[in-house]
């Protein structure tokens, strides 16, 4: 009898009723031998998978892809892992390890990981240290995350020492305002299927940092990427669109949105050029034309303090 | 015509982001004295009115796109000269690769602004050019190898 293919193999096991553990050691030893075909059953078998396996499929993309795009979700699931305490053990230990293979460091690294970036193990473990002492792992009350734009996934006003980042941060005073080293980012690619998938990643990151109230400052496509999350099972309590260009086919699921704000340039090249306008001109959302122009002003902090923007937002919120 | 006159007098004068807009306003104005203007514009000192004006007259019909320009802006550019070019090249879409694709071996910074256009624009003619360029550095490489991939899981 011949032996099946790797993927047909791979295939077996995603659709099988074993245990996550064995699920997950048999697609760690497929990984070598899978060809690329195999990448779309691995994204496939991604979505509602038992954590463990989910590991092991983020770890055979990357031994097959050499991409890090799973680094963040490894991030989480080690943060989602210490916070379960010992009953996270297993889980912890296998995204640690994917996380190496990931970074190439080493685990002793990894422990040490954390001058100049987040030190996710140690973080996890303070949070494990106080799930042993009986303390449960907590919903936090509120979030604020800033989502950048296209072709800015590596530009730096919405990072920690960035111009808005900062300025929210500190000026406004949203303490809750999101800055670790697993800061929610997309590709930025600019084209329809990208902000999609965007906003699926946001879904996901949003369920890994689960809290009561979250606030959501989108620029540019960021906003429409976090309008287009809105259509998951996730509710943003405001949401400040920055420079978004406005099409109907991006809208939000207005339900799931406590409160809608778009800001807007007076002139604005990269709306006009963009298919879309600027204005909704819906009673679901509030619209602030600026008296300042460019497609950044509306991230701008000289801007929001020129023009009182806070106070458009209802900023302070309570 | 009001409208017309009032976006001229707004391409000749103001702040470069509204004389941009201005341009584009005029988009499919078919009088020689908008179409006059517009060609004005397109070698304007802001890039931004420039580029707008040029995308304007390709609008129109008239291809008088500065795409090497075009990528060589985007090097330096600030991020919201980045979006426009993003824009302009998501509005024109195939047309522009074969008129990229020479300027995939141009060495450096402007090869990757290149790669990342024609991945954006994304159909079968941008793959091609894709698959039949060679790289000349490793970072290109794998920037051109990540782009594919990407590709494919697509």
């Amino acid at each position: 009898m011949p032996t099946a293919s790797p993927l047909t193999r791979l295939k077996r096991i995603l659709k099988s009723n074993s245990e996550p553990e064995k699920k997950a050691t048999e697609i760690c030893v497929l990984a070598d031998v899978l060809l690329p075909d195999a990448i779309d059953v691995l994204d496939d078998g991604l979505a509602g998978a038992d954590p463990l396996v989910q590991v092991a499929i983020m770890d055979a993309y990357h031994t097959m892809t050499g991409d890090r795009f799973h680094k963040p979700d490894l991030e989480n699931m080690m943060d989602f892992a210490a916070s379960l305490g010992d009953a996270g053990e297993q889980l912890y230990m296998a995204a640690r390890i994917a996380l190496g293979n990931i970074t190439g460091l080493s685990m002793d690294q990894l422990d040490e990981w954390g001058d100049g970036q987040l030190n996710i193990t140690a973080t996890a473990r303070r949070r494990r240290s106080r799930r042993r002492r009986g303390r449960p792992a907590r919903m936090i009350d509120e979030i604020t995350i800033v989502i950048h734009g296209t072709w800015a996934s590596d530009g730096t006003w919405w990072r920690p020492g960035g111009d808005f980042f900062d300025y929210v941060k500190n000026d406004l005073g949203r303490d809750d305002l999101y800055g670790k080293s697993d800061q929610f980012k997309w590709s930025g690619k600019n084209r329809d299927s990208k902000r999609r998938k965007a906003a699926t990643e946001l879904h996901q990151w949003l369920k890994g940092h689960p809290a009561r109230e979250v606030n959501v400052f989108g620029h540019s496509h960021g906003a429409n990427v976090a309008m287009l999350a809105t259509h998951h099972d996730i509710r943003m309590d405001r949401l400040i669109m920055l420079s978004p260009p406005v099409r109907k086919d991006y809208f939000a699921k207005w339900s799931n949105v406590g409160a809608a704000f778009n800001v807007q340039a007076k002139f604005d090249p990269v709306v006009a050029i963009a298919r879309g306008g600027q204005w909704f001109r819906i009673p679901e959302v509030s619209e602030r034309p600026l008296k300042a122009s460019g497609h950044s002003a509306s991230h701008e902090s000289k801007v929001w303090r020129a023009e009182k923007l806070p106070k458009f937002v209802g900023m302070p919120w309570q | 015509m009001g409208d017309e006159r009032d976006w001229l007098d707004a391409l000749a004068n103001g702040i470069a982001e509204a004389r941009a807009v201005a341009a584009l306003q005029l988009a499919h104005v078919q009088s020689q004295e908008v179409v006059t203007a517009l060609r004005g514009a397109t070698t304007d000192a802001s890039p931004q009115v420039a580029l707008a004006a040029q995308f304007a007259l390709w609008q129109s019909g008239e291809d008088v796109l500065d795409v090497a320009g075009m990528v060589q802006a985007c090097v330096t550019a600030d991020e919201a000269l980045q979006q426009q070019i993003a824009m302009i090249a998501e509005q024109i879409g195939a047309p522009l690769v074969p008129r990229l694709a020479p300027l995939l071996n141009e060495a450096g910074t402007a090869a990757q602004v290149v790669l990342q256009l024609l991945d954006d624009i994304h159909d079968d003619t941008a793959l091609a050019c894709l698959r039949d360029w060679q790289p000349v550095d490793d970072d290109l490489l794998r920037a051109r190898a990540d782009v594919l991939a990407d590709w494919h899981d697509e």
